[in-house]
């Protein structure tokens, strides 16, 4: 490594870190006085006895958590298929995954509104359910989309999260060597146990780093419930949205709110990873 | 024996594929009139009202303020990343790990969270409702993808190389600005593709910072998605789609060319 001046060496950083250290503390400073401007800091207490903000952070919270524990599942189930073709088969593996990794392209308004298409009461399942005479009426067809179970928002998320999993992981499963593979093979371990011994410590530590960024994507996020959701509860972003726009002076301080301590809860796992990355490794 | 687990997955893994390309089908099927009323399949009307619509309307200037919004936002991201990106690699100081993870803070802090407050800001500094203000607002989250992508391609480049040019004679600066992003022209450009993709996937932002002055392809798209008119939804859908895939198809072209010593 070159001796670099400490005067480069600002220059160099200084233009990244100003953008992404300003945008992000002026964010963050904007919404905590925003969020004090009407009753000062009892708006946090409102916001914790305030039931329509507890439900959606309940509901956020739960369409969240199972769609990125489907979607973490689903590619394992895809990883543990695939994982011994990589090695005397990559071309095809890698085909394959490029088939699996077209949802990322789709942006999520796309993706969302796909799913209304496809899986509304009026859509194109219940069209074919219709025709193949398993459901006798529209109304008979399962709101799965609008729902207040949030299948059509799980769907979307599954949809679009499966192919960012396997993109994530990927890297690190092709690193296995595949001596180590066929070492395991040779002292008996069937296809599912080295799928459990080998494959997972290799890609424990992207597979968890990966399922925080997705959480915390899929919980903050507004595209989707916005237009898959319903109107109680609404998402949690969606509310904060509608609230600050279309809302009171009360209701947008509140709004800030939530939105303050959602991103405290960002930057909080932004530390727990730092501190758990910290204690890993040797640098 | 073998074989057979094989096949079963290989089916598996078709029908996972088959599974997630499907939806591209329903959005050109889509996209040409509208259903006829329920329950029947086909379509009422096949026709190309909606694209003639879309087509007839702001569509060009739409396709401008996108290309506008990702390629000043990818201008400004690697006015930025490179230089950090190649300190980070290449100089040694203490705080590399809290640095590092400052770049990767836009993941952890939604565009969205920010965006009323940034917007507030904006107002004060006059770049609200502007080009500008969408600019910054999207390169956001779109920075920790351009920048872990040109950390990568720095990260492979041999400092040995950087030694043989300064040995020629050639100024750090020169080589800096002008040599080593050619060498490392597939991570810029692997870098770019995610960052312009983020950058114009953006909604909500969008919304929020350009206030209905900064029309994109999403922006233009929402309003259409939760009315009536289905068909012109999907085609803008189409559209954007096209848009993105043409871009990175384009990047792969000029990538292969690249490989192959033509550029």
């Amino acid at each position: 490594m070159k001796k670099f001046s400490k005067n480069k060496i600002f220059i160099l950083l200084l233009p990244a870190l100003l953008f992404i250290g300003g945008i992000s503390i002026i964010g963050i400073f904007e919404s905590f006085i925003q969020s004090i401007e009407n009753s000062g800091l009892r708006i946090y207490k409102r916001l914790i006895f305030n039931d329509e903000y507890r439900m959606s952070f309940f509901y956020t919270f739960k369409f969240s958590f199972i769609s990125v524990g489907i979607s973490i599942a689903l590619s394992l189930i895809v990883i543990y298929l695939i994982y011994d073709l990589i090695f005397y088969k990559r071309k095809k593996v890698e085909y394959m995954l490029y088939l699996l990794k077209s949802p990322m392209i789709m942006p999520y308004m796309v993706s969302a509104f796909l799913v209304f298409l496809i899986f509304s009461q009026g859509g194109y399942l219940s069209r074919i359910l219709f025709n193949f005479h398993i459901i006798d009426d529209l109304k008979e067809a399962r709101i799965l989309v609008n729902d207040e179970f949030g299948i059509g928002i799980i769907m979307t998320y599954v949809w679009k999260l499966t192919p960012f999993f396997l993109v994530m992981i990927y890297p690190a499963l092709s690193q296995i060597a595949s001596e180590e593979i066929d070492m395991a093979r040779n002292l008996g371990g069937s296809k599912l146990k080295i799928f459990f011994r080998v494959i997972i410590p290799y890609i424990k530590n992207t597979t968890m780093f990966s399922s925080v960024m997705a959480f915390i994507f899929t919980f903050t996020s507004f595209e989707v419930p916005y237009i898959l959701g319903i109107s109680y509860p609404k998402a949690l972003s969606v509310l904060i949205y509608e609230k600050y726009f279309h809302g009171s002076g009360l209701d947008m301080a509140m709004a800030q709110a939530a939105n303050f301590l959602i991103i405290l809860m960002g930057i909080g796992s932004w530390l727990a990873i730092l501190f758990v990355k910290g204690l890993r490794s040797e640098e | 024996m073998k074989n057979d687990k094989f096949y079963f997955g290989n089916f598996i893994l078709i029908s996972i594929g088959v599974f997630f390309f499907i939806p591209f089908l329903i959005l050109l099927i889509n996209s040409f009139g509208t259903l006829a009323e329920y329950p029947n399949l086909y379509l009422l009307k096949f026709n190309s009202d909606s694209w003639k619509y879309v087509f007839k309307s702001e569509l060009m200037s739409d396709i401008i303020q996108t290309l506008n919004v990702g390629i000043l936002s990818l201008i400004l991201l690697t006015l930025i990343s490179y230089p950090a990106a190649y300190i980070m690699v290449r100089g040694s100081f203490k705080g590399k790990k809290i640095i590092d993870a400052i770049f990767m803070l836009p993941i952890m802090i939604s565009p969205i969270g920010i965006a009323t407050g940034v917007y507030q800001a904006f107002l004060k500094f006059g770049i609200s409702d502007t080009l500008v203000g969408v600019v910054l607002g999207v390169s956001f989250p779109a920075y920790p993808y351009v920048y872990r992508a040109i950390k990568i391609g720095i990260e492979s480049l041999d400092y040995a190389w950087e030694e043989q040019i300064s040995l020629l004679g050639i100024s750090w600066i020169n080589s800096f600005i002008l040599i080593i992003p050619r060498m490392i022209l597939p991570s810029i450009l692997g870098g770019w593709s995610i960052g312009f993709l983020v950058a114009i996937s953006q909604y909500a932002v969008v919304l929020i910072l350009g206030g209905g002055n900064v029309m994109t392809l999403l922006v233009r798209m929402m309003p259409y998605l939760n009315g009536g008119t289905e068909s012109i939804a999907c085609v803008y859908g189409i559209i954007f789609m096209c848009f993105s895939m043409g871009i990175l198809w384009y990047m792969d072209y000029f990538l292969k060319k690249y490989y192959h010593g033509e550029i």
